[in-house]
């Protein structure tokens, strides 16, 4: 019977008693209580809603109102026949105004409310006072007096009831904290610092929200995605300071409210649900092996530096530095040793300088609080623009002196950094080769650097003096041995085909700067799909964070940290991993290709980087359910290495 | 070349812009310098040894009408002067906002509210006011002889603009000096604060 009269009311809504109160209004905010039924009936608690009108600008707010605000408030004593009158919050928009975060309603809103009748059956005279906090640039509460009568008779709905259920919807279904729990395995996360959790929702989407609401201030950022599981997904709601895990650590309790696609909220679910923090979760293993490597002996380290940095000579970037101070000294023959030996030592001081430099660079920024690695400033535009200017002087005056005839001023203006002839020439060019040397990572290097970058400032001191000291180790050889370059071969035509050669090598050097720079003035990810369309490896977009799952699910991963501006790091790409056999390898489907770009700052890398400790790159590691803390590949790649460490990724633990 | 390493020094010590985060409970509270409405200087390192309450002020929020309306405000800064410790109002309404107000209209309204505290800062730059997270107008921390921050939350456990709230609210800040006074831990030393959101510029 009450169906019949329910159909009746939904096809002749004109007959329906239209159950609402008086509109009570400030200059900003107009609020009325409406009723989902026409009558009490029998019902022991009755739908109403708090209806609310919003200026333009003004909104009100949920019912944790973010980092400032305040949700409506009730009073209801002068009612008659009501016992409690509960109030329920649809879901809300997330707006951060100004820097304070904010969960609010625009324009309009229904507040649902739950009215528990003293004695059902009988009418219910309801005089509420309201006061409404409404905020724009500045916030005013609205204090108002709402009224509505409900008459006893059969409860059938009113006209009121689509809307009020139409924002009902919208208010997170509350779920016992049981073994039907939507929430589950609740933690905090040290790395990235947040929460982690997984949701058991099917109907989770790229859209989906969670707010948390904790008794101390914390603000989180948008949800972001980890993994998709059969039954739902594996999330992180990632803290907005990371400083601010040390409050979170505090809190025992907290509520989750959970939309599953917040753009479509006809589709959409949601679940709010009491948590419980036990446990600290350990961090995530692809961040912080469960069992931390030992760290090297630091004697080792400094021996590490010293080789990392005498390897650096023969690196693509710096050898030709060393080449052409040679060269000058084979054509000068008629220099004598002294004058050779101080050539060498003032370039071996500019050497050991410049990393002393780098090294107090480095203790600096440090205790600004900044993560820095080997090579960050080639993420700085401006930097790399000025080296390649001074790179193509470089080489255009090595060609020039044979072959290009200029002005004699315009030419010692060029030949200034290589030729000039007193000490401070020599002691540049020692500064010039450590400055080539930082886009490149010799093997042992990275070790070194890694250490360094979290290393005590005397003994950051220390390995950069080590790798200053290995780089112009043939600097100090030379400079010990004079003799040594007089066994050299004689000057003659054979040299100046070696400058022209070493000339062209640096103007390559200038291409690739450029290269670089160009890859930073557009700003086009290396992990572009157009770009990645182009090589034979099919990468995805590194995220750490996906890996300890990949790996579970018996997936092989292999990470490449790279960036346009690393040197080796295309070497190891021409030569291993953009070759057929290797890509072929990374292609089969249990494998992962990870590319994570580096070539401007990125701190998830950088963390990464730092968990491995290591500061700079190329970098490699592989992951698999044999390896599932991941191996590390040696800087330089080989085929072997990447092949070896799949197959010993491969192997179950 | 001298020219170029400078240069990478400068960008790469670009790279190092301070990170923004809240201050923590147990740790020294972040250290400041200003002039007050007086022209006086204040410093927190200055305040050492001295129990110091900070409280961001809007006069025209109605969180803040409320406690200035029922005289609590002016309550609680009279009982710290007479308890030693040393009440800090910062106003940190950008200019053209809620709340903004030049030296002497704070000093008046020091003067009509009756209110009594030791200083009055405006911090028109806000860079007071984001170096210790203030989100709420009122938002309050309290800080101890060492320089450590002890509290740091909403003014009391009913978040409203009703006066007559106040004389049933647990007041936090009336709570974590007679912990500091007893030499006992602050027992609620981390609450949400409530109210209008501090006025920062853009």
């Amino acid at each position: 019977m009450r169906i019949l009269w329910l159909l009746l009311l939904l096809l002749f809504p004109l007959h329906v008693h239209a159950l609402t109160g008086d509109w009570q209004t400030t200059e900003r905010v107009k609020a009325r209580l409406i009723s989902g039924v026409t009558a009490t009936g029998d019902l022991a608690e009755v739908p109403l809603g708090l209806e609310v009108e919003l200026a333009p600008t003004w909104h009100s707010y949920w019912r944790s109102p973010g980092e400032a605000g305040l949700p409506p408030q009730l009073d209801w004593q002068a009612s008659q026949n009501v016992k409690t009158i509960a109030i329920d919050y649809p879901w809300p928009e997330r707006k951060i105004i100004l820097g304070i975060e904010n969960f609010l309603y625009e324009h309009a809103v229904i507040y649902p409310l739950r009215l528990a009748v003293q004695q059902p059956g009988q009418p219910v005279s309801l005089k509420v006072n309201l006061s409404l906090l409404t905020c724009a640039d500045i916030c005013v509460p609205n204090d108002l007096t709402l009224t509505l009568e409900l008459p006893a008779g059969p409860a059938t709905a009113s006209d009121q009831e689509p809307r009020l259920a139409a924002y009902r919807a919208t208010v997170p279904q509350r779920v016992p904290d049981a073994s039907t729990a939507i929430i589950q395995d609740v933690a905090i996360s040290e790395q990235p610092p947040g929460l982690r959790f997984k949701a058991n929702s099917q109907a989770i989407t790229d859209n989906m929200m969670v707010i948390a609401e904790a008794p101390v201030s914390l603000r989180f950022e948008p949800v972001r995605i980890l993994e998709r599981t059969d039954s739902g997904a594996s999330l992180l709601l990632p803290l907005a300071s990371a400083e601010d895990i040390a409050t979170l650590k505090t809190v025992k309790e907290l509520t989750l409210n959970i939309n599953t696609d917040s753009t479509n909220p006809a589709a959409a679910q949601r679940f709010e649900q009491a948590i419980t923090l036990t446990t600290v979760a350990a961090a995530p293993t692809s961040l912080a092996p469960a069992s931390q490597p030992v760290p090297p002996a630091f004697i080792v380290i400094l021996l590490f530096a010293f080789l990392g940095g005498l390897i650096l000579n023969i690196m693509p970037c710096v050898l030709p530095v060393l080449s052409l101070k040679i060269l000058s000294v084979i054509k000068h023959s008629e220099y004598g040793p002294e004058r050779i030996r101080q050539s060498f030592l003032y370039s071996a001081a500019g050497i050991v300088f410049s990393f002393l430099v780098l090294a107090a660079l480095l203790i600096g920024l440090r205790a600004a609080g900044a993560t820095v690695g080997w090579g960050v400033q080639f993420q700085q535009p401006i930097f790399i623009g000025v080296l390649a200017v001074i790179v193509a002087l470089f080489a255009l005056n090595l060609l020039g002196l044979f072959e290009i005839q200029l002005g004699s001023k315009a030419q010692t203006a060029l030949a200034s950094a290589s030729n000039r002839k007193g000490h401070i020439g020599d002691f540049l060019q020692g500064a010039f080769a450590t400055l080539l040397a930082t886009p490149c990572t010799a093997p042992f290097l990275g070790t070194a650097a890694g250490f360094a970058v979290i290393a005590p400032a005397p003994q950051i001191l220390l390995i950069f003096l080590m790798m200053g000291l290995g780089l112009a180790l043939p600097y100090l050889v030379l400079a010990a041995y004079p003799s040594l370059a007089r066994h050299m071969p004689k000057p003659g035509r054979w040299m100046q085909q070696v400058r022209v050669a070493l000339g062209i090598a640096l103007l390559a050097t200038v291409a690739w700067l450029l290269f670089v720079l160009m890859g930073q003035i557009d700003p086009r990810p290396m992990t572009d799909p157009a770009e990645l369309s182009q090589e034979k490896v099919s990468w995805q977009k590194f995220d750490d964070e996906q890996i300890p799952a990949l790996v579970q699910n018996g997936k092989i991963v292999f990470v490449d940290v790279t960036a346009r501006w690393c040197l080796t790091c295309l070497y190891n790409k021409r030569t291993v991993t953009d070759t057929d056999d290797i890509a072929a390898e990374l292609n089969k489907p249990d494998h992962v290709a990870m590319l994570a770009d580096w070539t401007n700052p990125d701190p998830k890398i950088t963390a990464y980087l730092v968990s491995f400790q290591r500061s700079g790159i190329p970098f490699n590691v592989v992951y698999g359910p044999g390896a599932p803390q991941g191996i590390v590949l040696p800087e330089l790649l080989t085929k072997g290495a990447v092949i070896n460490a799949l197959q010993q990724a491969r192997k179950a633990p | 070349m001298k020219k170029t390493l400078g240069l990478l020094f400068t960008c790469v010590l670009w790279l190092a812009a301070p990170a923004q985060a809240a201050p923590i409970i147990g740790q020294p509270a972040p250290a400041f310098t200003a002039t007050d409405t007086k022209g006086q200087p204040v410093s927190l390192a200055s305040l050492k040894g001295k129990t110091v309450v900070l409280e961001w002020s809007n006069h025209e929020c109605p969180f803040v009408k409320k406690f200035y309306g029922a005289g609590k405000m002016q309550e609680l800064q009279r009982q710290a002067a007479v308890d030693g410790v040393v009440w800090v109002t910062v106003i940190s309404s950008a200019p053209g906002k809620q709340g903004n107000v030049s030296a002497k209209d704070a000093d008046e309204l020091t003067t009509s509210r009756q209110a009594a505290p030791a200083h009055v800062i405006l911090d028109e730059s806000g860079n007071i006011g984001r170096l210790y997270a203030a989100k709420t107008t009122p938002h309050m921390f309290v800080i101890d002889g060492q320089g450590v921050l002890r509290y740091q939350g909403g003014i009391d456990d009913k978040p409203s603009t009703k006066p007559e709230d106040i004389a049933s609210a647990n007041n936090y800040v009336t709570a974590a000096l007679a912990d500091l006074k007893a030499g006992r831990a602050v027992a609620q030393a981390n609450t949400k604060p409530y109210g209008c959101s501090v006025k920062y510029g853009e």
